[in-house]
């Protein structure tokens, strides 16, 4: 659900869906107070199948507020992905430092200029095309708007979103095909 | 979760697309009627299915890792989790 997002998802019952997963992660949260793994004093198949499930909530909702929050849960899971076994089956897992949620076509144009503004602190290069951009969302804004009065469903784009948040720090030599494929193995 | 598995040297994955292909392995039929998703065929050709299900077989699988608790009570324990995860698994694909 958080990660293919159907179609005709609304955003009501999606976050009442992510509210649910972190209502759902308190208990857990609970029983690694003071505990490095799950049950007893080394890991297991709990701690495997939890950190597994849980990961798609990390890499999407989880943001740093909510992790702050639960910090016994944060540092587990942390120290699950740093595992050395982990590293090499599954790569490098982040987690998110902000939630990302499918947009909707009303919103899909600001998301897009967010984007590129985090672009820009890594590189000043697009920094010339601010104005461009702002007319061309606010057009795509406005068609989103009359497109939206015809259809009320809300098509969430999950897609652009993540797929942005993943590449950020690719430079313009990454192989993109290459870095999809490793993010497809992630999962 | 089983995913967390599948780089493991020893371990294939395959994603299956289209289950009604699994209907034509006529052999796959006959050792895992349901042909539910996921299962595992061991390296003997056997079949044993469901996340639950292979957990306790590659878990049990090395003894020296204690994947399943050093007691009853800490077997029990893992098991809750395990459920507790399957539980959230469909939310999360």
């Amino acid at each position: 659900m958080l990660f293919n997002t159907p179609k005709d998802l609304d955003m009501k019952k999606f976050n009442s869906i992510v509210d649910e997963v972190k209502k759902q992660v308190t208990p857990l949260n609970n029983v690694l107070k003071g505990k490095k793994w799950i049950v007893g004093d080394s890991i297991t198949m709990a701690d495997i199948a939890c950190a597994s499930a849980l990961t798609p909530a990390f890499q999407l909702v989880f943001d740093a507020g909510f992790r702050k929050g639960r910090a016994d849960l944060a540092k587990w899971y942390e120290a699950f992905v740093a595992l050395p076994q982990v590293l090499s089956t599954a790569g490098s897992i982040k987690s998110c430092s902000k939630a990302l949620k499918p947009t909707a076509p009303g919103t899909a144009a600001p998301a897009k200029k967010e984007t590129k503004k985090d672009d820009d602190e890594f590189d000043d290069l697009f920094g010339d095309d601010d104005e461009a951009d702002a007319e061309a969302a606010k057009k795509a804004a406005e068609a989103a708007k009359s497109q939206n009065k015809k259809k009320k469903e809300k098509k969430p784009v999950i897609a652009q979103s993540l797929v942005m948040f993943e590449v950020k720090p690719a430079d313009s030599e990454t192989d993109l095909d290459a870095l999809a494929k490793k993010i497809f193995e992630i999962k | 979760m089983i995913s967390a598995f599948a780089g493991h040297k020893n371990v294939k994955m395959t994603k299956v697309a289209d289950v009604e292909a699994l209907k034509k392995d006529k052999d796959l039929e006959k050792k895992h009627p349901s042909l539910t998703l996921p299962y595992l065929k061991t390296q003997s050709g056997d079949i044993i299915s469901t996340p639950s299900g292979i957990m306790g077989y590659i878990g049990r699988s090395s003894a020296d890792a204690k994947l399943f608790g050093k007691s009853v009570f800490e077997e029990g324990q893992v098991n809750q989790w395990i459920a507790w995860a399957e539980c959230l698994a469909p939310w999360m694909d």
